[in-house]
């Protein structure tokens, strides 16, 4: 914060503009491609950030509901100019986006029943379902292999796919869980055991950073 | 009120997307085939497959996407309807982090809110699985099995673990692949 702090408010916001009218008119498919470019841009070439204070918020980027990109563009415009800042980047992320989308949804609309379009389009749907089966698998690594994860997992799949369930539910279901499960059982069996709760708390804070690693 | 319902919409898959843009697939994908209609399963994955490969977030094209279509759909203004989904998707999101940043710098460092993600994680990807089969089993088995899909499909999955092929990269190659065979060459799918 303090490099920035000499730069009059309205500059920075400018930049903000610019910078995240660039990511969003520049990158594709979002998220991790626009923590590079921001590295780039606002921790080495302008200082504005230090590395770990990115660090900080692509993890509140990554762990608060929304679009990582977007979560990240709304924090780190909030750092550099408050809420103002955090406002702006979001819009100026978002706005090239959506003028491409808008317009190639007229073509998209028009074009669709024309035959060569139809057969590209047929040809995309099998990649894009062949994208979201590999992100399945590229997620599912990143998940820690126990056998409560596993079945999680197998559960929110087969309850979805196969009964119907409403996902915002598997979601708000698994939060609950996790808060459970992991967060106050611990707390409850180290009481139990008349360890200090204290210690509990702390041991179970180091497990979960672990994993995060 | 088509907006108000599309508004609403996208602001509960903003709120409940957690783990970014694939995230959002099933729940995208439940609200606007299964619960409304708005769509068919086959322009869904069209729009993935076109979100993917157009720049910026893929979270916001495909709401923008979304909100065109439903809207003209619906005999409204597709622009009003893309800001409608567009808007309600960022507002979760910028409400949360800019009352996280300002109040709480370290919620999220919080034992509460560590122990919700861990336990939402695996959820997360088993829902992102459950999309990824529904809708393949859409592309390649809705009236009669395909077998030239399911060969490209194949194909495509090989590929794209093999070389870390980039999305753009195979969603044209799709584009291609589909101009060729069921284009050129006039096959069945």
């Amino acid at each position: 914060m303090s490099s920035t702090s000499t730069v009059p408010l309205r500059s920075r916001l400018l930049s903000l503009a610019l910078t995240f009218g660039k990511f969003g008119g520049i990158t594709f498919g979002g998220g991790y491609a626009i923590i590079a470019l921001l590295e780039e841009e606002l921790v080495r070439r302008r200082g504005w950030l230090s590395s770990e204070e990115l660090l900080d918020i692509i993890t509140v980027g990554e762990s608060t509901p929304g679009a990582i990109a977007v979560n990240t563009a709304t924090f780190v415009g909030y750092r550099l100019a408050g809420v103002l800042g955090g406002v702006v980047a979001t819009f100026a992320l978002v706005f090239p986006a959506w003028v491409v989308i808008v317009l190639l949804s007229g073509c998209y609309l028009v074009l669709r029943e024309n035959v060569w379009v139809a057969s590209a389009l047929a040809g995309i749907r099998v990649a894009a379902v062949v994208l979201i089966v590999r992100a399945f698998f590229r997620m599912a690594k990143g998940v820690k292999r126990t056998r409560l994860n596993f079945i999680c997992m197998a559960l929110a799949f087969g309850l979805v796919a196969f009964a119907g369930m409403n996902a915002v539910w598997a979601v708000i279901g698994s939060l609950c869980f996790g808060v459970a499960w992991y967060g106050l059982r611990p707390r409850w069996v180290s009481q139990q055991s008349t360890v200090d709760s204290e210690q509990g708390a702390a041991s179970c804070d180091g497990q979960t950073s672990g994993q995060k690693q | 009120m088509i907006y108000l319902l599309l508004l609403w919409t996208f602001i509960k898959v903003g709120l409940f997307t957690i783990g970014g843009g694939y995230a959002m697939i099933p729940l995208i994908q439940q609200e606007v085939i299964e619960r409304h209609n708005w769509m068919t399963a086959d322009q869904f994955t069209e729009f993935v497959g076109i979100a993917e490969s157009t720049p910026g977030p893929f979270a916001i094209n495909i709401a923008t996407f979304t909100g065109v279509h439903v809207a003209q759909d619906a005999g409204g203004s597709g622009l009003l309807g893309s800001l409608c989904t567009t808007g309600g998707v960022v507002l979760p999101s910028l409400v949360i982090i800019l009352l996280i940043a300002g109040l709480f710098h370290y919620a999220m460092r919080h034992w509460v809110a560590r122990a919700a993600l861990q336990g939402a994680k695996p959820v997360v990807v088993g829902l992102i699985g459950a999309a990824g089969y529904t809708l393949l089993r859409h592309t390649l088995c809705e009236g009669g099995f395909k077998l030239l899909s399911t060969g490209l499909a194949l194909g495509l999955l090989g590929l794209s673990f093999l070389t870390k092929l980039g999305a753009v990269w195979l969603i044209l190659l799709g584009a291609a692949l589909g101009v060729l065979c069921f284009g050129v060459f006039g096959l069945q799918p």
